[in-house]
């Protein structure tokens, strides 16, 4: 019976992962969905293969182990690190998913970054400043700081990479964050080769000046983090083609304190110390490999990984597991459902405020989240002054949500599918319960599982109904929305294609206003707005978790999990 | 039971021979305690996947936030699992699919597997040839990793899952028609049948299938243990039933976390044992049925 030697032990396991691993790497040239299938498959018998392991105290390395790594050794100098999802690319200039910020942390650099206290960190640029009018930033450059095959790094490359993020014809997402820019719109209707808004007076000097003022500009330069390319590297490719452009699958030259080495397979990445990086670094190796929650659970108790996200439902467990220390914080983001307004599924705002009475919002938190996180009316949840006390909650109401639904001539029988990337445990569960509570006031929602890179084309085809993602850092500064919500960010992080012109026009002042009074009236109007057109389905703020083994010294976490590996160069090994 | 204990042992086939081979058979089956036991379970268990849906009336698809993974109480015999669904519930409703599912692919093997297996044996040549080596190419690939594939290209669903399982589940069945059809189409009454001017359709249906029958049903109960496992293990996997219907397998699913595996039980012991059982009882009633068919067997 082919099914027994799943489960017959040790020597079979490995035979059987070897087996599977030439059917994945057969199908990978087969289209995505296939892959995705495969690679989850791998994950499952991973997960068994893993608990099983971990059953019969197993000492031989597990099959997914890199090559040479003993995860327990105590003179090693290698970390393995887990992504939430797979992989696909070091290119900072498309839309930014989690995974491939996270890899672009170790590999590439930014000038600023957020730092453990939600305040903004020196990274790149020493230090900054803002002239009274809010309209020139200045940022001052490290002069310590060489890319990786030994090339200075200077303000030219700072320039070189602004205006390729500045650029729509580099394929970068950013774009519409640029449009204040002075000279922003001369460049986009080719009037002129460059932008004359950025500007590097000398080699460690980069400035920005602006058409109108801003006083949040930060802001936009760390959610994603827009990392500095080599101009000598980059410069030499084609505009046009950077998108796909095979640099940015296998980069050669890298800013981090560990750069890329290779891909060990489609989903598992080695870097290397950066021998050009301006500290000391304590690693030899750091594998990141895409894990799902139950995986990577089972392997940071068994200590062959040494950093994971942490399930909420485990966290109590992780706790008290020895060696493991859990990293708790209250978390600076959201998760949130969207829609693709321009699909006019879900146009009337009578659905979307039905769909939120829909959903026990408060159990899902207190008892599937086990109180990790908190339920959220507004996108913002800090600082302090910038969140408006007079919002509407919308409360689990089903009664309420079925009149809003009549209200609004809602057919029981269109479909709704919900969207989900399926690999984080807890997302996972919150779905098929979200499914069954839109069912139950008779929306008819299915749960739509498809891999990161199927996700992505649909996001581009804008065909999706209810597309579940967790992002943001919104307790920095209030304009953290801006790039959700504005209608000339549509294309780029404003993922569910919003657009108010009431509500631009508001942001636009908040952010040319300096005064924070002033402000606080801005940004609570505006966020009135939003919790009254539900332009996004706010579930929840979950708690930041993460798990690292004692393997891992110097982890700290800072702002949302996409951000976590901010510090690597200050990682070291224990024991 | 007093039919059985009023037959004298016999070390030769003499006095068994008055009685019908039919009831003969149902003789020796009832003999096999296993076997009874096996029959017993698995009748049961069908009674109950189809009983008691109509005691227990709790959605097996409702979910309830509040009620997150609790363990077994009186509201919810089996406790509840991830997303608040009841697991007694779910448990039936899986029942119904991973015992469906195991049935209708292990007939659908069986019937693929006796149309081929007849054809070659009965025109023997290239055919038979073409058919036997078809036979061990499908033989030779470990069926789980097959299916796999191909539920990967097609997407998980119901019908997909049982067809997968069926097209690559057949050749034991082949086999063992394909010997029986051969030594059958030697035989000097078939030939005479032929010269009567009877066509290979007549011959195929009015002697080799009454004569393949029963060591096919013997085939096709372990057929069914092996659909059922198979259906376990892809919807464990992720690629069998799609959620959120239930079936033992994904049921199962839930028992990747260590969480869940080391402290609550009650989402993974039900599915677990059901199919233990379950597979058990068919193969319990297989060896049964192989003992009350085959001719050799005299106790």
């Amino acid at each position: 019976m082919q099914t027994a030697f799943l489960f017959d032990g040790k020597p079979c396991s490995r035979k059987i992962f070897f087996a599977i691993s030439i059917l994945g790497h057969i199908t990978e040239a087969e289209k995505e969905g296939v892959t995705v299938r495969i690679r989850s498959t791998l994950m499952s018998i991973g997960a068994a293969v893993i608990v099983l392991a971990a059953c019969s105290t197993g000492d031989e390395p597990a099959p997914g182990e890199p090559e040479g790594t003993e995860g327990t050794a105590q003179d090693s100098r290698d970390v393995s690190v887990q992504l939430y999802q797979a992989p696909t690319s070091f290119n900072p200039l498309i839309a930014s998913i989690g995974p491939n910020h996270l890899i672009s942390q170790l590999h590439w650099d930014g000038l600023v970054s957020v730092g453990p206290d939600n305040e903004y960190e020196s990274r790149l640029a020493e230090s900054w400043s803002v002239s009274e009018d809010g309209m020139t930033w200045t940022f001052d450059l490290r002069d310590d700081v060489t890319w990786s095959d030994g090339e200075p790094f200077t303000a030219d490359d700072v320039l070189f990479s602004f205006e390729l993020y500045a650029d729509p014809a580099s394929g970068s997402a950013n774009a519409g964050k640029f449009a204040s820019v002075d000279g922003a719109a001369a460049f986009a209707d080719g009037e002129a080769d460059s932008i004359a808004g950025f500007t590097a007076p000398d080699d460690h000097t980069f400035v920005v000046s602006l058409t109108e003022p801003n006083s949040a500009f930060l802001i936009d330069l760390i959610q994603p983090i827009l990392f500095i390319l080599p101009e000598h590297v980059v410069g030499e490719f084609p505009v046009e083609e950077l998108t796909d452009h095979q640099f940015f699958r296998e980069p050669t030259v890298g800013l981090g304190p560990y750069v890329f080495q290779r891909w060990v397979t489609d989903d598992q990445i080695e870097f290397h110390p950066n021998p050009q990086y301006r500290n000391e670094l304590h690693l030899d190796r750091v594998f990141a490999q895409f894990l799902t929650t139950d995986v990577a659970m089972a392997q940071l108790e068994t200590g062959e990984i040494d950093y994971a996200q942490v399930a909420a439902a485990d966290a109590t467990r992780v706790e008290q597991i020895d060696g493991v220390t859990l990293h708790r914080d209250e978390g600076p983001g959201v998760m949130a459902l969207h829609t693709a307004h321009d699909s006019g599924k879900l146009a009337d705002v009578r659905v979307r405020q039905a769909i939120l009475h829909a959903i026990d919002r408060d159990s899902l938190v207190d008892e599937v989240l086990n109180g990790e996180g908190k339920v959220v009316d507004t996108l913002i949840h800090g600082p302090d002054w910038a969140m408006p006390d007079d919002l509407t909650h919308y409360d689990y109401d089903p009664a309420r949500a079925q009149a809003l639904l009549d209200e609004a001539g809602w057919d029981s029988e269109t479909p709704v599918r919900l969207e989900v990337t399926p690999g984080q445990a807890d997302r996972d569960t919150i779905v098929t319960i979200v499914a069954g509570q839109l069912q139950a006031v008779g929306i008819d929602a299915t749960v739509a599982e498809m891999e990161s890179s199927v996700m992505a084309e649909r996001i581009g085809e804008r065909d999706f109904d209810l597309l579940i993602s967790g992002y943001g850092m919104f307790n920095i500064d209030p304009a953290a929305m801006d790039a959700r919500v504005k209608c000339n960010q549509i294309g780029g992080s404003n993922l569910s294609g919003y657009c108010n012109e009431e509500l631009d026009e508001l942001l636009e002042q908040g952010i040319a206003t300096a005064d924070q009074d002033e402000r606080q009236q801005i940004y609570a109007e505006a966020q009135r707005i939003m919790n009254e057109e539900v332009p996004i389905i706010l579930l929840y703020s979950p708690n930041n978790l993460a798990g690292t083994s004692a393997q891992l010294q110097g982890f700290e976490t800072a702002g949302s999990v996409s951000n976590h590996f901010w510090n690597a160069a200050d990682w070291s090994v224990g024991g | 039971m007093t039919v059985v204990q009023e037959v004298t042992p016999s070390a030769t086939q003499q006095p068994e021979m008055a009685v019908p081979p039919g009831r003969l058979a149902v003789r020796r089956f009832m003999r096999h305690r296993l076997a009874v036991v096996g029959l017993v379970v698995l009748v049961l268990m069908g009674l109950a996947t189809l009983v008691l849906p109509l005691i227990v009336t709790t959605d097996p698809n409702a979910v309830d936030p509040t009620a997150f993974r609790r363990p077994p109480s009186s509201e919810h015999p089996l406790g509840t699992d991830s997303a608040g669904r009841d697991v007694l519930a779910r448990l039936i409703a899986g029942g119904q699919i991973s015992l469906l599912v195991g049935l209708i692919a292990a007939f659908g093997a069986t019937v693929i597997g006796m149309t081929l297996g007849a054809v070659a044996g009965y025109f023997g040549g290239w055919v038979d040839a073409t058919i036997s080596r078809l036979t061990d190419v499908v033989l030779s690939f470990p069926t789980l990793i097959v299916v796999i594939i191909v539920v990967a290209f097609v997407g998980p669903s119901l019908t997909t899952l049982v067809l997968a399982i069926a097209l690559f589940d057949w050749p034991t069945a082949c086999r063992v028609v394909r010997g029986l059809t051969m030594s059958l189409r030697a035989q000097d009454s078939i030939t005479g049948v032929i010269g009567l001017g009877a066509g290979p359709l007549r011959i195929l249906r009015k002697h080799v299938v009454p004569t393949v029958v029963a060591p096919l049903t013997v085939v096709a109960t372990i057929l069914v243990a092996q659909a059922i496992m198979l259906e376990a293990a892809l919807s464990f996997l992720g690629l069998g039933v799609p959620p959120p219907s239930a079936s033992w397998g994904n049921m199962l699913n839930e028992a990747q976390s260590l969480s869940i595996l080391e402290s609550m039980p009650w989402l993974w012991l039900p599915p677990g044992l059901a199919i233990a059982l379950t597979v058990l009882a068919v193969n319990f009633v297989g060896d049964g049925l192989r003992d009350a068919v085959d001719p050799r067997t005299t106790r």
